[in-house]
């Protein structure tokens, strides 16, 4: 399962990593035609940020499936392995209570982007688009935290055999 | 129970649930969360809760993600070796020339990677290996890689920068510029060490064959791309052509365009590099969203006037003030990462600091080198286990040995921005009054 859900993830990676060059590319873009031709791009700093919501956090669940947030392992030199594998347990129940909150309390803000048709000042984008981006990658970072927590249950269990 | 009595407890459980290993942004999401609602009721706890992740899809996060990049592919595309080949150019024939050889790459290298960790891992590959060699001594080999990374934060462009200006509310401009002269002169400080050790013991820094002039213009000659970046990043800024995030872009973009037309850089190289940097920025991100609730919660505590009362109260001297807040951040710096520092202790502090007529850009850059302390001083000490990883027959012993005598050029510095704060704040003032 946890292969599964890591390439799933790496998709999803690599979807911002899409976002990440377009955003590159719009900065150029707009450097070169404001330097050159004084016709800078409208609204840029908009569609910026729009690219930013799914380059910022489209990676997150992928960092969760290969355990690399940052975790303080002072604790892993003075107590034996079993309570480790413990800990990591702990450690990530409560990650997933707090992303889970998280995803679920955002949904709130995103409702009343929908319900007011809230856009943008320069382009008149929808609000909810961006939040889309952000959101869905939480529920998606729910899912990874899940396995990876399905995963610790796992290794404790076998353990305990 | 005072809200500042519900602060002391929220900080005392976050220090908890770290060491418990919960995932640092986590801890620090949950513990605002739930402070914030004893305070101020869960209803109004919940809707701060799940705004906080949108409100960090602002313009100004975007040189983030921007930044990592260039780092990442001056770090895959071989920059890094041809700066150590040109520094070391440069002091060839010396005692103990390849170590301040590697001082000075590693500061060349920061003015592209905003990373220390990514500057020690780079030449711990390019510059130990090396150093053994020409049997230079292992204390000094490590010493010189692990306090070389931490330049990588203090010279700009700094990613730990743009983290403390965002969450201070500070210039991003303003704080390269303060952190280029102290980074300068800690690259001098360090290449003084190196030189003074060479001294007391030659046999650990043994003199390498000279260049001719030829030779050292052909080498100086190659640091042309380092130059193109540093201008395009930092030097566009200030000439005013660019915001912050602009530079970061069309230096990214600059980087991948040299990196194609002038190196073995594949494209598997250059997906390896935007993984990489999609992973740091969301592993950052995730931090900084756990960050946000928490100050938020800070916020209502009230916990930063209640601070100022009590120095008020004891009529400490402001700078006895920041004796203790720097010893506190030494302590820190021991269990916590760099990021996390900045992140948890920014909302508690900075309003204490500047409450007592301190300036928050210089606040910022002393910040940064307590910082840096703390990424190669035991048992945390990040830089030196990226050295170990990678170099597993060194002891941990040896690396914390070698990096005793760098301490010292970082005691110095401190000293120095205490004494003389014109030193970060000179030139933001130059470029922007």
């Amino acid at each position: 399962m946890h292969g599964l859900a890591l390439a799933a993830a790496r998709l999803l990676t690599r979807v911002a990593a899409i976002f990440l060059l377009a955003m590159m590319a719009l900065n150029v873009i707009d450097v070169g035609l404001r330097s050159g031709f004084n016709a800078p791009i409208f609204g840029t700093y908009e569609i910026i940020e729009l690219f930013l919501a799914a380059t910022a956090f489209l990676a997150i669940p992928e960092v969760f499936l290969r355990d690399q947030h940052i975790t303080i392992e002072l604790i892993d030199q003075v107590v034996p392995e079993s309570v480790v594998r413990w800990l990591k347990l702990i450690g990530t129940f409560v990650a997933l209570v707090f992303v889970g909150l998280l995803a679920w309390h955002m949904t709130q803000p995103a409702r009343e982007f929908v319900e007011f048709n809230d856009v943008t000042i320069d382009l008149h984008l929808p609000l909810i688009w961006k939040a889309s981006l952000v959101l869905a990658a939480f529920a998606f970072a729910v899912a990874a935290v899940l396995v990876m927590f399905l995963r610790e249950v796992s290794s404790v269990l076998r353990r305990a055999e | 129970m005072t809200t500042q009595e519900i602060g002391g407890i929220g900080i005392v459980a976050l220090v908890l649930l770290t060491l418990l290993r919960v995932p640092l942004g986590a801890a620090m999401g949950l513990v605002g969360l739930v402070g914030y609602a004893a305070i101020d009721g869960w209803e109004r706890a919940f809707i701060v809760f799940g705004e906080t992740p949108y409100s960090l899809t602002q313009y100004a996060f975007s040189v983030l993600p921007l930044f990592i990049l260039m780092g990442a592919v001056a770090t895959r595309s071989g920059m890094s070796q041809e700066l150590f080949v040109a520094a070391n150019a440069l002091f060839a024939g010396r005692r103990g020339a390849l170590p301040m050889a590697t001082i000075g790459a590693c500061a060349g290298f920061s003015a592209i990677s905003g990373s220390s960790l990514a500057t020690a891992a780079t030449f711990t590959q390019i510059a130990v290996p090396e150093m053994r060699r020409y049997g230079y001594d292992e204390r000094l080999a490590t010493g010189s890689v692990a306090a070389g990374g931490t330049l990588g934060i203090l010279i700009p462009p700094s990613v730990i920068m743009v983290i403390y200006a965002l969450a201070a509310e500070e210039s991003v401009p303003a704080l390269f510029a303060a952190g280029m002269i102290p980074g300068v002169l800690l690259a001098l400080l360090f290449v003084a060490v190196i030189w003074v050790i060479a001294r007391i013991r030659p046999e650990w820094a043994p003199a390498g064959p000279r260049l001719d002039w030829r030779e050292r213009w052909q080498a100086a000659a190659s640091m042309w791309k380092l130059a193109v970046l540093f201008g395009l990043a930092v030097g566009g800024i200030y000439t005013g052509w660019f915001s912050p995030t602009e530079a970061a872009g069309v230096a990214s973009f600059a980087a991948i365009v040299i990196a194609f037309a002038t190196s073995e850089f594949s494209w598997k190289d250059f997906v390896a590099s935007l993984d990489e940097t999609l992973r740091t920025t969301g592993m950052l991100l995730f931090i900084i969203t756990g960050a946000w609730i928490f100050a938020y919660f800070i916020v209502q505590t009230r916990l930063p006037v209640a601070l100022v009362e009590i120095i008020e109260f004891f009529e400490l001297a402001p700078w006895a003030v920041i004796m203790i807040i720097l010893v506190f951040y030494i302590i820190l710096g021991c269990v916590l990462d760099a990021v996390a520092i900045i992140l948890v202790t920014v909302p508690v502090f900075l309003p204490v600091v500047t409450a007592l007529g301190y300036d928050p850009v210089w606040y910022g850059i002393l910040m940064v080198v307590v910082v840096e302390v703390g990424l190669i001083t035991p048992p945390v000490g990040l830089n030196i286990f990226v050295i170990r990883a990678q170099l597993p027959d060194i002891a941990l012993g040896t690396v914390f040995r070698g990096i005793v005598p760098f301490l010292a050029a970082d005691a110095v510095l401190i000293a120095l921005l205490l004494l003389f704060p014109q030193l970060a704040l000179w030139l933001p003032g130059v470029l922007y009054n």
